[in-house]
């Protein structure tokens, strides 16, 4: 019986443990006010901008960590350009080992020095990232974060991300225009001895979440009044299931792009890598907690503790007299339709799997290698794509350098409303995609994988090449190959 | 990965089936079959002489790369015997710790030391026969269980063959008892060996694999343990496997993952292994086995599993057969096991059933029975409490179980840098 009770004590204890690991304010001092990173705006048409990645001292809460920050920013300088700008970003790696940029969700080049994630910048090294931003480039939230195949789960924890706005979301969506607009780059870290990063940083081991690298802070906002925020999920592995008691909460955007019908719901969930553009309207004045609602990704994976990532404050501002009241949601963006499905090109499957012994993580058997082109593709071809889940856990299915429209969900149609550039995979499940390689800009080599970086890292990436069959063929060129799926 | 759910039994799986597709992972043609070595050669050097814009300076490197964990069982049992001595609750501690060593991309090293009771029970025990497997009141020892290295798509060394998966799928602690080990139940461990796997190229209707392995038994100091010493094997102790050379040969096919529609997916096995003779054997063995398992998610949703409501039934069945057990001519042993298992959110219940039958030229047919029932609790620190029953018939000698087992997984390091250093 003394066992037992031991037993039954020391599991309290594990529950205790994990529940304390979300760290969540509990009293009701509010916190610093939400505040947006250091922004760097375009102009002239040009963003020209000096992004130095380096090892950084990080105040996260109570706690100070061992991060790896651009510009000495662990909520990440904010980038913000007008479609037909330029981004010149001369960046300088001072960490102590190799890493990269790529710009996650932008219709730009993989080549050269565009948006090539397959360029690796050695420690002490630079390199210039020459993004020309097409001048109907959908407008929207993307975000801008470290590559580095192996090194992306621990570098991206470290805080090496930062957020892009190509601007003109406001015109899609007029109403949004008076709007008060918040950015918020959610961000994860898991905290070892001494402030350095878990050699296993899994939830089991601690995780601080943060918004704009702040933990639980305050947003302010008035009664009835509406806001723009502007989410997305600049982490490595966690998910969020977001709850704001006291409030209308309507997601008015996805993956940097408005949705066609806004979706009202009771909580957002956002994975890894995913945005989502939030219109949230204050009820009545009070405190009111933010939450990360508790969440699993599935038997084999993590589970992670609920926390308070910012608590609203809803307080008249006599200063500011009543909130303007939001016009009638009207959704005028071209570049939001289906995508055709007349002359499909090849139909592909891409399966990810893993193995519990090794540790590695597959994308149809196999784990990344830099030097395979595993799938082939003239530019011009629209084609639909099945990725199929056969883990016991989720995973999130990301294509570089094109958005695609997500035709179904374990068999079952998906009304269209609004392209992707992620989605989540069900565990057991599949999702069938559709994608149009039809832009001259994204012909070179770029990837696809899941975006859970642990996932990534250990080798659930594969690489795509979108080649211009009326180009001269190089000596090398290889023979074009689809996988009928 | 949290490795709690299905734990170290899972993991083994794993081990099992899925050791050699890093390796196929790393060797196998791209699926879209148009990649050649040749072409991305041609880049690579493309790349490495112009030094131009296009250049792929990847991969990252920074191997070697560590893994390390262990898997802790904490078991508080008791036994209680229909005729006979019983056994009063006792404690057992059991542990199993993995260290991977990723050389590069296709070298690694791989060891799994097993730590747990060895001790056979007494002679005179009429019930020794119960629970043969079980820990509780047995001296313990520790040794290596799997010692080995992997290249592409080969493996050399100390490993569990590739031969059945019940003794490791069955879920709940004691529903493999009929069906571990090489003596009594028919897992093919304690053998050193080579093995080469070859993954086929579509994945449309699952993983689907062939392994081909060649093996002995461990007759190395690898078989010792401590602080409990099985002692070494010689060839001339005789036992299944324990050939002069690795004349014992296993083909093994696997579909892992198949699709069947509304994200329900099956995996199949179907395994032969012809045995040499061992000394003074009468005869050869020869085993074979086929087994399937049926994996439907009930509510599998993404929102469902964030919000902690996924649930999934699994169903398997697997039969094996041994001719001339145990080296006789004539004599054989069939076991057939059934499952199934429910995941509910942070809970889990199974049941399962083993029945084995022993045929001999002159004794008569000895049926053995074995139902087990766990239900599990996993908690957010990678623990998984159950609560456990079985009642188990082994010839005439019957008896109930009772325990309760707290797993607790440690993940010390996940391919973490050997050397160099991370930001």
């Amino acid at each position: 019986m003394r066992v037992l009770l031991s037993l039954a004590l020391g599991a309290t204890v594990f529950a205790s443990v994990g529940a304390g690991a979300a760290s969540a304010r509990t009293d009701a001092t509010p916190g610093p006010p939400l505040q947006t990173p250091p922004v760097y705006h375009s102009a002239n048409g040009v963003l020209a901008v000096t992004i130095d990645a380096a090892p950084t001292r990080v105040s996260l809460g109570d706690r100070v960590i061992d991060g790896a920050t651009y510009n000495g920013s662990y909520g990440g300088p904010v980038l913000r350009l007008h479609p037909g700008d330029t981004l010149r970003m001369h960046f300088v790696n001072h960490l102590p080992q190799v890493t990269n940029v790529h710009f996650h969700g932008l219709g730009v080049s993989p080549k050269g020095h565009g948006d090539n994630s397959m360029h690796m910048v050695k420690p002490g090294e630079t390199w210039d990232y020459i993004i020309p931003i097409p001048k109907d480039h959908p407008p929207g939230v993307y975000w801008y974060h470290t590559h580095g195949h192996m090194a992306a789960e621990r570098q991206l924890m470290g805080g090496l991300s930062g957020t892009l706005v190509i601007e003109g979301l406001q015109d899609e969506v007029p109403a949004t225009r008076p709007l008060v607009e918040r950015l918020m780059a959610l961000k994860e870290f898991s905290p070892g001895s001494g402030g350095k990063l878990n050699s296993v940083p899994k939830p089991v081991n601690g995780v601080i979440r943060s918004i704009n690298g702040q933990v639980d802070p305050t947003i302010a906002m008035r009664p009835g009044e509406t806001q723009l925020w502007r989410l997305s999920g600049q982490t490595a592995n966690t998910y969020f299931r977001l709850r704001l008691d006291g409030a209308k909460v309507i997601v008015l955007g996805r993956d940097a792009r408005p949705l066609p019908k806004p979706e009202p719901v009771d909580q957002v969930l956002l994975g890894p890598s995913e945005r989502a553009d939030v219109l949230v309207t204050a009820g009545a004045a009070g405190s009111y907690r933010l939450m990360a609602a508790a969440l699993s990704t599935g038997p084999i994976g993590d589970l992670y503790p609920a926390q308070e990532i910012a608590r609203v404050v809803v307080a008249p501002d006599a200063a500011l007299g009543p909130p303007p009241v939001l016009a009638p949601l009207v959704v005028n963006a071209p570049g939001q339709r289906p995508i055709a499905g007349d002359n499909i090109a090849a139909k592909r499957l891409v399966v990810f799997s893993e193995d519990r012994v090794t540790g590695l993580f597959f994308i149809n058997h196999q784990t990344f290698d830099a030097g395979r082109v595993d799938v082939r593709i003239p530019l011009g071809s629209i084609e639909d794509w099945t990725i199929r889940n056969s883990s016991e856990e989720l995973h999130v299915f990301h294509m570089h350098q094109l958005p695609f429209q997500v035709l179904s969900i374990n068999g079952k149609p998906v009304p269209f409303n609004g392209l992707r550039d992620t989605i989540d995979v069900p565990i057991h499940g599949e999702v069938r995609l559709r994608m149009a390689f039809t832009d001259p800009l994204i012909v070179g080599r770029f990837m696809y994988h899941c975006h859970i970086l642990e996932h990534e890292d250990k080798g659930m990436m594969a690489q795509v090449e979108v080649f211009d069959p009326k180009a001269p063929v190089k000596p090398d060129a290889m023979p074009m190959g689809h996988h009928a799926g | 990965m949290r490795g709690s759910r299905r734990g170290f039994y899972a993991a083994l799986a794993l081990a099992t089936v899925g050791v050699g597709t890093h390796a196929a992972a790393q060797s196998a043609s791209g699926p879209a079959g148009g990649s050649s070595g040749k072409a991305q050669t041609g880049a690579a050097a493309g790349a490495a002489g112009g030094g131009s814009a296009d250049d792929m300076v990847m991969p990252v490197g920074n191997w070697p790369r560590l893994s390390l964990a262990t898997i802790a069982n904490f078991e508080f049992s008791g036994l209680g015997a229909s005729d006979g001595p019983g056994r009063g609750p006792q404690p057992y501690l059991r542990f199993d710790s993995t260290a991977l060593v990723d050389v590069d991309d296709k070298l690694s090293f791989d060891g799994l030391f097993q730590f747990k009771a060895r001790q056979p029970r007494p002679a005179d025990d009429p019930n020794r026969d119960l629970f043969i497997n079980q820990g509780a009141g047995r001296r313990v020892g520790g040794k290596f269980k799997e010692l080995y290295a992997r290249y592409d798509t080969w493996r050399v060394g100390k490993f569990v063959q590739n031969f059945g998966r019940a003794y490791v799928l069955l879920p709940g602690p004691f529903a493999a008892d009929f069906v571990e080990e090489p003596d009594q139940g028919y897992e093919p461990s304690e053998m050193l060996g080579v093995e080469r796997l070859h993954v086929f190229e579509t994945e449309k209707y699952g993983w689907q694999q062939l392994s081909v392995a060649a093996f002995m038994v461990d007759r190395t100091f690898l078989h010792r343990s401590f602080p409990y010493d099985e002692g070494q094997i010689h060839y001339r102790d005789g036992g299944i496997g324990n050939t002069r050379y690795p004349e014992n040969l296993m083909v093994t096919y696997d579909v892992l993952n198949a699709p069947l529609g509304r994200g329900a997916q099956l995996s199949f096995q179907a395994s032969a292994i012809r045995w040499g003779k061992s000394y003074n054997a009468e005869k050869r063995e020869v085993w074979t086995t086929a087994g399937t398992d049926i994996a439907i998610p009930l509510s599998g949703s993404v929102d469902d599993t964030l919000s902690g409501r996924y649930s999934q039934l699994r169903f398997y069945v697997e039969g094996a057969h041994r001719s001339n057990f145990l080296g006789v001519g004539h004599a054989s042993r069939t076991y057939l096991s059934g499952s199934t298992e429910l995941l509910r959110g942070r809970w889990q219940f199974d049941v399962t059933t083993t029945q084995r039958w022993t045929r001999d030229p002159v004794a008569p047919l000895r049926k053995d029975e074995l139902y087990t029932g766990t239900v599990g609790y996993n908690f957010p620190t990678q623990s998984l409490l159950m609560v456990s029953f079985a009642d188990e018939k082994v010839g005439d000698r019957h008896g109930v179980y009772a325990g309760i087992r707290l797993q607790q997984t440690f993940t010390t390091c996940s391919r973490c840098m050997a050397h160099g250093r991370a930001y």
